[in-house]
């Protein structure tokens, strides 16, 4: 929003570079823009990019800080920002799960019983989707937020089960862990502020339009 | 141990300088108000609950604290439903209507504090009641325009919505009531993705505009035909006159129409307007029609208002508003002198400060 340039806010790690090729293919300048660097901020001609950590990305495009960004459903169901989200870009695909420990899904069978563990422990990153989870299934557990490596949590008894985002699923069987109940899909979206979605409309809605277009060429 | 000297979250401090700019502007807006000819009121920012439920008035979350009797109270989070509640007590049959009111003060909520939320916030606003007139809609617009541009807010601009518009269409495009709700829901929360993916390709089209587009009168030509219904109709054409005198009048590029706009209070029922300033991620100015709400107390009265939020205005304004600084020491060596030289400085309006060291000679 500031200056008139458009700020584009973009994950670290593969999902930024994915962003970054799809932007590139819609004919934005993103020449040098790097997302696994040291340097955090890029501007070619009229763009500006922000890199940020993925959970961080919903939060520069809150505050109008970014006009748009690019980041997964998982952190947007999690972060619960107040954005406008305008194109599943299909790329960065994963799901939420509930797993665990292969023995409980032995003892309990298919489908598992999650009504029997209400007030259980459930180890997390995604204490809000987890929360919102369980509520719906009319189980309150009690959360506990770790910040990475969960499945460990399940494996050595810190908690009886592990809500988690899976792709496919070899940390789960590695760690001898099995999804038992799938909470939903997510996958890349393109986000816009608010105000900025509204007084930016005409350019935002025509690269909406154009990333729409390159996606539904991908797909064919 | 040592103590933590924490306010509560979501409320700040106003230090000197803030202090003073907060007020200039509020002032600043009242007295622009006051050229439309409304005049100031005030009420307690107290309520009982039992008199602002009516209606879900207030479906965020608000402060509650319980008074000696037991009666809960809450702490205002908005003024415009206790403007109604002055209506239908003070001003009633008493008045000639319409009734072109003011108010600026604290309003409460424990919304969440995410996007930089704030629990307190100050608000400056009018509300004009007993008119529904096109031109009511206009001049309270235009009000709303002429409060962005006092203090040169960055870039401001106005999105203007319309309920009838809005609703009106996603009632009639969409039969399936649960599916009407989910999309409603996806437009509050600005979640174009889960419209596009539960609306069949014949209507998504016209919701997807209402959701995600805006313009002028372009945009206008373009929704103006997705519907025959007389409240859409009428709407439309309310909007089509008001988007002409305000063209007219130079604010063509300062206003767009944009049917995603809904309302944040449920009392709004036609016209619906949010004002914007660059660099700031969250409207600055909100406001509406609500032609139903004072008759929850009295009787059926229309009106249409807005609020700024203060706080947010402030961070967007261009104009330099300094504190006054003191043009000197008074250190006259006679105590009396001293306070009549002062006395003289402040009668001609000059900022002054007392050497408040006695004489040598008296310690």
């Amino acid at each position: 929003m500031k200056n008139n340039k458009l700020v584009i806010a973009l994950p670290k790690g593969r999902l930024g570079e994915e962003a970054l090729e799809l932007l590139k293919e819609t004919g934005l300048p993103i020449d040098g823009v790097e997302v696994e660097s040291r340097i955090l901020q890029f501007e070619v001609n009229d763009v500006r990019y922000l890199i940020c950590k993925p959970t961080d990305v919903p939060i520069f495009v809150e505050h109008g800080i970014a006009d748009i960004g690019i980041v997964g459903k998982d952190t947007i169901e999690e972060e619960k920002r107040d954005v406008f989200e305008l194109l599943d870009l299909g790329f960065g695909k994963c799901h939420f799960s509930v797993a665990v420990p292969k023995v409980l899904a032995y003892k309990f069978g298919s489908p598992f019983p999650l009504y029997q563990f209400n007030h259980k422990r459930v180890a997390t990153k995604f204490i809000n989707v987890a929360e919102e989870f369980f509520a719906g299934e009319g189980l309150q557990m009690e959360l506990i937020k770790l910040h990475g490596n969960v499945e460990l949590a399940a494996t050595i008894g810190l908690a009886d089960m592990i809500v988690d985002i899976v792709s496919t699923g070899t940390t789960l069987r590695e760690n001898g862990l099995v999804e038992v109940k799938e909470i939903f899909q997510a996958s890349a979206r393109l986000i816009a502020n608010r105000v900025s979605y509204r007084v930016k409309n005409e350019q935002l809605f025509k690269l909406t339009e154009d990333i729409k277009k390159i996606i539904n060429k991908r797909g064919n | 141990m040592k103590r933590k000297l924490l306010i509560p979250e979501g409320t700040k401090d106003y230090l000197q300088e803030e202090a003073f700019i907060q007020r200039s502007i509020v002032n600043k807006l009242l007295n622009l108000f006051t050229l439309w000819g409304y005049n100031e009121i005030k009420t307690p920012m107290l309520e009982k609950w039992d008199i602002v439920k009516k209606n879900n008035v207030y479906d965020q979350k608000f402060f509650s604290l319980l008074d000696k009797s037991g009666d809960l109270l809450i702490l205002r989070p908005e003024i415009t439903a206790p403007v109604a509640r002055v209506v239908a007590t003070h001003f009633r049959d008493h008045v000639t209507y319409p009734l072109r009111l003011a108010y600026a003060g604290e309003v409460f909520s424990q919304n969440s504090l995410k996007s930089g939320n704030r629990r307190q916030k100050t608000q400056v606003g009018t509300e004009l009641i007993g008119a529904d007139s096109i031109i009511s809609d206009c001049e309270v617009i235009l009000m709303a325009l002429e409060s962005l541009e006092s203090n040169e807010i960055k870039g401001y601009s106005l999105g203007i919505g319309h309920m009838d518009i809005t609703i009106g269409l996603l009632n009639e495009l969409i039969e399936d009531a649960d599916i009407r709700e989910i999309v409603l829901e996806s437009m509050i929360n600005k979640d174009i993705v889960t419209i596009e993916n539960i609306l069949p390709e014949n209507i998504k089209e016209k919701v997807m505009i209402l959701a995600a587009r805006n313009g002028g009168m372009e945009y206008i030509e373009l929704v103006k035909n997705f519907s025959n219904d007389v409240k859409f109709k009428k709407a439309i054409n309310r909007l089509e006159v008001i988007y002409k005198i305000l063209e007219d009048i130079g604010y063509k590029d300062r206003v767009f129409f944009d049917f995603g706009i809904l309302a944040d209070f449920s009392y709004y029922t036609g016209l619906l307007f949010e004002g914007y300033g660059n660099g700031i991620g969250i409207p600055i100015l909100r406001g509406g029609r609500y032609d139903n709400l004072i008759e929850e107390y009295f009787k059926s009265k229309p009106a249409v208002g807005f609020a700024i939020d203060v706080d947010l205005y402030m961070k967007s304004m261009n104009c330099k508003i300094d504190l006054p600084k003191s043009e000197g020491k008074i250190d006259n060596s006679n105590y009396i002198e001293r306070f009549r030289e002062a006395r003289f400085a402040h009668q001609n309006g000059s900022i002054v400060e007392i050497n408040l060291e006695d004489n040598k000679s008296e310690k």
